[in-house]
């Protein structure tokens, strides 16, 4: 049964044309998607939870790629977000080692690391001199540009 | 919580579609709200009892109303005659949840920037210990301009007749708090989606239309409006800037807010459609308008409409003379620019929109001549890009600064501006987002056909998008903050 406002809208929003069949494909690998990082991000969100408890992080469990990805999401609590993103930033230092330059994620992400870093009190310039983050851009971003409070030229 | 984030794509909406179609019918809004107040307390659990006790408030004010008639003291609430006579007690009512919402609304919003203007007045009479005044300081919670002004449409519809009074508090509480529209709209009023919250239909056909809007969304989002607002932002944010820059720096604004409000609702629509809602409208092309009356009738549709529907019709609208209606256009209009924000900037903005159709409406009533056709659509893009100077400037000085720098000769020749926004990806995407908002198709009618090309196109978007979303660390639409 169609109500009063939902044949209003309707009639707005016109009807859809798709066939069954390329709905069925369309709908199946939007949901494949979804599900599909979520599966893979499952042993991630898990030691991020158990981090967040106090236990010891478990670096081995997942790519540090996705660990750096996932820690750009944990969620901005009130007035807890700078104890929350330095576990994260510990357990991202402790599984350094694993972190491979080369890959393009990891350059991909390099901004939400850079964030979190700052959000830890440790953004900036000085961020890029720590060995582990060689991955970080060596062209100065535009806040350190000339006029932003450095003497780069 | 932001539609544009990891958390939510991957983990809040799978958690919620899996659940919502594994739930039975009758339990399917308990959960909708149970979500959304989850989405909702995301950012601070606090906000959480504020929107409660809005919805509260309203539907009980709503309850009175409808037990203001005598039909509905009964089982079953009809819809109260519209223009039919209202008691002493439905009126209170009214008024209370319209106090109450305004209320709060003025006190979350506007405390600060009031308290601040009363001190300095005081500092200017003479008394300097008002500027030792020690402010609030008050947080503004996400999303309140927007579901205050949905709760008050519930009150509204019910006391003129115009929707049916709701029974349940959960229904309602699903109404207010509806997550893919709850942050930044559309406002959807009432009596468009009452009877959806009872029963709404769920089909393969809707659901393939809401990915497609999500699609879009995402990728006007992530692909168009971000990009332009780096651009945008660095313009802004500079001290000194070139013509060309400062010109630069206003269309990428331009088409930066357009793109990311139109791209946030969208995805509302998506989402909602997703879950077997329908909304309204929100954007129609509004760059492609040939007068400024056209263009508020394609921008922000939800809130135009609801500014009409209940502001600028009960303070008479066009039907107290041609005084009174010029008036009006301006009180709405300041009013809906003050709405953005506590700030001096969006009063401008508002008054200057207020005026400007003012003076339309003027000149179409005493002048006969009108522009040529093909310079009406330029030059009302023209002056929507300067209006949003304001808008979008951190503060009035600022925005004088800027008007200054948008003039030949101003500033200097080359600036680090330009080194630092004229790369190919930006240059790119803004001539690309140009080129989609006048000439793209609207995503109402691209959606409606869904021929194989457009579905990988659709998908090949939604993949692009959120690769380029996990390279950025936070993504906030502009309208959060409102």
């Amino acid at each position: 049964m169609i109500g009063r406002g939902e044949r209003m809208a309707m009639e707005e929003i016109g009807l859809t044309e798709i066939r069954k069949a390329h709905a069925v494909v369309f709908v199946g690998l939007f949901l494949a998607f979804l599900y599909g990082v979520l599966l893979w991000d499952i042993p991630v969100l898990r030691n991020l939870a158990g981090i967040a408890a106090g236990k010891a992080p478990a670096a081995a469990t997942a790519p540090p790629a996705t660990a750096i990805r996932t820690a750009s999401v944990i969620p901005a609590w009130s007035n807890s977000i700078f104890a929350e993103n330095r576990k994260v930033l510990d357990w991202i230092k402790a599984t350094e080692h694993q972190v491979d330059e080369r890959s393009p994620f990891v350059r991909a992400t390099q901004p939400a690391v850079q964030s979190l870093l700052v959000a830890c009190g440790e953004g900036g310039t000085d961020a890029r001199r720590q060995g582990w983050l060689a991955v970080l851009p060596a062209k100065p971003a535009f806040h350190d540009a000339p006029g932003r409070g450095t003497n780069q030229t | 919580m932001v539609f544009s984030s990891h958390i939510f794509l991957f983990v809040f909406l799978p958690l919620v579609l899996l659940t919502y179609y594994a739930c039975p019918r009758g339990g399917r809004s308990v959960l909708l709200t149970a979500f959304s107040y989850a989405f909702y307390g995301w950012a601070n659990p606090l906000f959480v009892v504020l929107m409660l006790t809005s919805t509260a408030i309203d539907f009980f004010a709503g309850r009175a109303i409808a037990r203001g008639d005598a039909r509905n003291r009964g089982g079953e609430y009809f819809t109260l005659v519209e223009g039919g006579p209202r008691s002493r007690g439905q009126l209170l009512a009214l008024v209370a949840s319209m106090t109450s919402n305004l209320t709060m609304l003025g006190f979350f919003k506007y405390f600060d920037f009031g308290a601040e203007y009363f001190a300095r007045a005081f500092v200017a009479l003479g008394w300097t210990g008002a500027g030792q005044v020690h402010f609030l300081h008050v947080v503004l919670p996400l999303g309140i301009s927007f579901y205050t002004f949905q709760s008050m449409s519930y009150a509204i519809d019910v006391y003129r007749g115009h929707a049916k009074p709701l029974r349940s508090f959960l229904d309602f509480a699903c109404f207010i708090s509806l997550f893919p529209q709850l942050v930044a709209g559309p406002i959807n009023r009432y009596q468009d989606v009452a009877d959806q919250l009872l029963y709404r239909t769920h089909t393969l056909a809707k659901f393939s239309r809401g990915v497609a809007f999500f699609a879009l969304g995402i990728g006007k989002k992530v692909l168009l409006a971000n990009p332009c607002g780096r651009i945008a932002d660095t313009a802004f944010d500079s001290a000194t800037l070139s013509t060309l820059d400062s010109w630069t720096g206003t269309f990428a604004y331009t088409f930066q807010i357009y793109f990311d409000f139109s791209g946030y609702s969208d995805m509302a629509v998506g989402l909602g459609l997703m879950l077997g809602f329908v909304f309204i409208k929100n954007f129609d092309s509004p760059y492609r308008s040939m007068s400024l009356t056209d263009f508020w009738q394609r921008w922000h549709i939800s809130l135009s409409t609801w500014l009409r529907d209940y502001l600028y019709i009960p303070l008479g609208g066009n039907r107290k003379g041609a005084g009174r209606t010029y008036v009006n256009l301006i009180v709405v209009m300041l009013l809906g620019g003050l709405w953005h924000g506590a700030s001096w900037n969006f009063v401008i903005w508002g008054g200057a929109h207020g005026t400007w159709l003012a003076l339309e409406r003027l000149w179409k009533r005493h002048c006969a001549y009108r522009p040529p056709t093909w310079l009406q659509c330029p030059l009302t893009f023209l002056g929507v890009s300067l209006l949003w100077i304001p808008f979008r400037a951190a503060d009035l000085p600022t925005a004088v600064r800027y008007f200054g720098s948008l003039w030949p000769g101003h500033g200097p020749d080359l600036s680090l501006v330009s080194a630092a926004t004229r790369t190919p990806y930006l240059m790119i995407s803004l001539a690309l987002a140009g080129v989609i908002a006048f000439f793209g198709i609207q995503s109402w009618y691209f959606t409606r056909r869904l021929q194989p090309w457009k579905l990988g196109v659709l998908l090949a978007l939604l993949l692009f998008g959120t690769i380029t979303l996990s390279s950025q660390s936070y993504n906030p639409f502009i309208y959060f903050i409102f």
